[in-house]
């Protein structure tokens, strides 16, 4: 355990790729403390990803790739500019709109991240915006792809604690709109007091919010079939993202006629390595989690847990505080599949449901992509504005705070998260 | 380097430049061009599978026994095959904050040791699944019969695949960080 924990926290350190440092760790491990033949660890990879249920992660990237390629962000942000550029900071509104409607056809943040940023940020600094805050805010509405369904994350989350798909899906919905309410309430709030540059605004005109909704339905197929076929009982979660991709496909080449049949080898090569790069840590963490578990790391740590407190309440403050630190430093896949078989059981023996306890897990791994030194969505959306990830990380506050107290609401009120799953499923 | 023309085959950088290495370098290219082709034929043949799965049950009342081992067999080729191809883009996730700030030194001598590791782990995975793959001819895949020796074959072509690309892309940054730092920040940008 010694080996493997603290092994793994230098090689993290020393810049090598996650999966090896995870592979490396266990290896190391099982070389010194256990007798097991060294063929285990290729055992372990390989079942760790013959999995049918994972097959919706490479579905889910494609189609979320294909759909920005199309130019869904720009339409996604028409729309949103109809129904809320007519509020101080608009922009700052529009931005936090496109990307909550951005996250509900695409499965990881930074993506979305980079599409609203490259579509927002000559327009913010034309009408003399805060860069720095609209970057962070950006980041901020980025990340709730891993909150609002179809989220690679909450699919790990729902394999790893044994939980349907579809009842996570449905859980992260309302703390997905909660977060956003709270960052548009957030950034009202400042752009009330800032200066004369919030005050532009474009009026409200129902022929304006008619067209751009018409142009932007097709794009809103993706989440309907997702969501209805699921919740439906009509698909299973892996056969939803193969018709989400299809759909996808025919939108962005018959409808939208963005994608051409030359664009897609590279798109589609993207996917795959993208996806690959989330499984193949799936596939190595499953032998990083065994060797700690035959080590009796997991029952060392709840007997910590427990002998520490015996309260629910102080419990999930300290996974909460825990999970921020590590998604601060930590990729969201491995932390959710280190973790999660962990703290769950924990969690259920104080009653906590498996269902709001991974949407929590969920938003605070979400929370950390946007937290320094490592927040991809934070480096992506700094990245493409031209800004200093210090800068940027300076104005980190607003979007920061919002998403915490969101995170308070989700981790005691277990209807924010288990409402909408009891009422559909 | 005025004649970059594709960032596809010149993840290899300083490498490629040297004559000596120009046969390797080819080979890679090469090698590169069937990864890629084989990935996307396995992603296509999954959807394709899938969804002839879904109309199969709903349109033809007709439940299809194979589609589902056979994905699932594609996407373990996939994912390894995709491994690899992730490693040549850089994609792979890390933490390099902090090493890249480190002196000079520290940095080869980190990327260094990160290399032999990251090639034994890679080594031990290959040579661990040969033996997996010996049983696998004697195995049957449940639906189809399919001997597992054609999933398992993924590992070995898989991580082998991976071992190359991680090569080539950590030897620059031993040999000399900056300049490593630097092409790649440029294939970034393209």
């Amino acid at each position: 355990m010694i080996w493997a924990g603290s092994g793994f926290l230098l090689l993290l350190v020393s810049g090598i790729p996650i999966v090896l440092a995870l592979g490396i760790a266990a290896l190391v491990a099982i070389e010194f403390t256990t007798t097991a033949p060294i063929s285990i660890v290729a055992q372990r990879v390989y079942g760790g990803i013959s999995s049918f249920t994972l097959m919706a992660i490479p579905f889910f990237v494609a189609s979320g790739l294909l759909m920005e390629a199309g130019g869904i962000a720009r339409r996604f942000v028409n729309l949103a500019g109809a129904l809320v550029g007519w509020i101080t900071g608009s922009l700052y509104l529009v931005s936090i709109v496109t990307g909550t409607g951005l996250a509900a056809i695409s499965g990881s943040g930074s993506a979305d991240t980079a599409a609203i940023s490259a579509v927002m940020t000559p327009e913010m600094r034309k009408r003399g915006y805060d860069i720095d805050l609209a970057s962070a805010v950006i980041a901020a509405s980025g990340s709730l792809a891993s909150v609002i369904p179809p989220s690679i994350v909450m699919i790990v989350i729902a394999i790893t604690a044994n939980q349907s798909i579809g009842a996570m899906f449905l859980g992260g919905i309302v703390p997905g709109l909660l977060v956003m309410t709270g960052l548009m309430l957030g950034c009202w709030l400042f752009a009330k007091r800032g200066g004369e540059a919030y005050r532009d605004r474009e009026p409200f005109t129902l022929g304006r919010l008619g067209r751009s909704f018409l142009e932007a339905v097709p794009g809103m197929l993706v989440p309907v079939v997702i969501l209805g076929g699921i919740v439906g009982g009509v698909f299973t979660a892996t056969e939803a993202a193969c018709v989400a991709l299809f759909t996808t496909l025919i939108v962005t080449m018959f409808i939208y006629r963005e994608i051409t049949v030359r664009d897609l080898p590279r798109i589609f090569l993207r996917a795959i390595s993208l996806s690959a790069t989330v499984l193949i840590i799936v596939a190595t963490a499953s032998v990083f989690t065994w060797i700690i578990a035959t080590q009796g790391f997991p029952a060392m740590l709840r007997d910590w847990l427990t002998g520490v407190t015996s309260n629910p309440v102080a419990f999930l403050l300290i996974v909460n505080v825990l999970l921020l630190v590590v998604g601060m430093f930590m990729e969201s896949i491995s932390a959710v599949l280190i973790l999660l078989p962990i703290l769950l059981p924990i969690a259920q023996s104080y009653g906590i449901n498996p269902v709001q306890f991974g949407v929590i897990t969920a938003l605070n791994l979400s929370i950390g992509l946007i937290t320094p030194p490592y927040g991809i969505c934070l480096y992506v959306a700094s990245t493409v504005a031209g800004r200093r990830i210090e800068q940027v990380s300076r104005k980190v506050w607003l979007p920061l705070g919002c998403m915490l107290v969101a995170l308070m609401l989700v981790t005691f009120v277990p209807a924010i998260s288990l409402w909408l799953p009891s009422v559909l499923l | 380097m005025p004649d970059r023309t594709t960032s596809n085959s010149d993840t290899s950088g300083s490498l490629t430049a040297s004559p000596l290495l120009r046969i390797p370098g080819l080979c890679l290219t090469i090698l590169r061009r069937i990864v890629d082709v084989a990935a996307l034929l396995l992603l296509a043949y999954m959807s394709c599978a899938i969804l002839a799965q879904i109309t199969g049950r709903y349109f033809f009342n007709y439940s299809i026994a194979w589609s589902e081992e056979t994905a699932t067999f594609a996407q373990v080729w996939l994912i390894l095959l995709g491994a690899g191809i992730a490693m040549r883009f850089n994609q792979h996730v890390g933490v390099d904050v902090l090493i890249r700030k480190a002196p000079l030194p520290v940095q080869r001598l980190c990327n260094g040791a990160g290399l032999l590791l990251g090639l034994w782990f890679l080594g031990v995975v290959v040579v661990g699944s040969l033996s997996m793959l010996s049983i696998g001819f004697m195995i049957k895949s449940p639906a189809l019969q399919i001997p597992m020796a054609v999933p398992y074959m993924a590992l070995p072509v898989g991580f082998g695949y991976f071992l190359i690309e991680f090569a080539v892309t950590t030897l620059p940054r031993v040999i000399d960080p900056d300049r490593a730092a630097a092409s790649e920040k440029e294939e970034a940008k393209a």
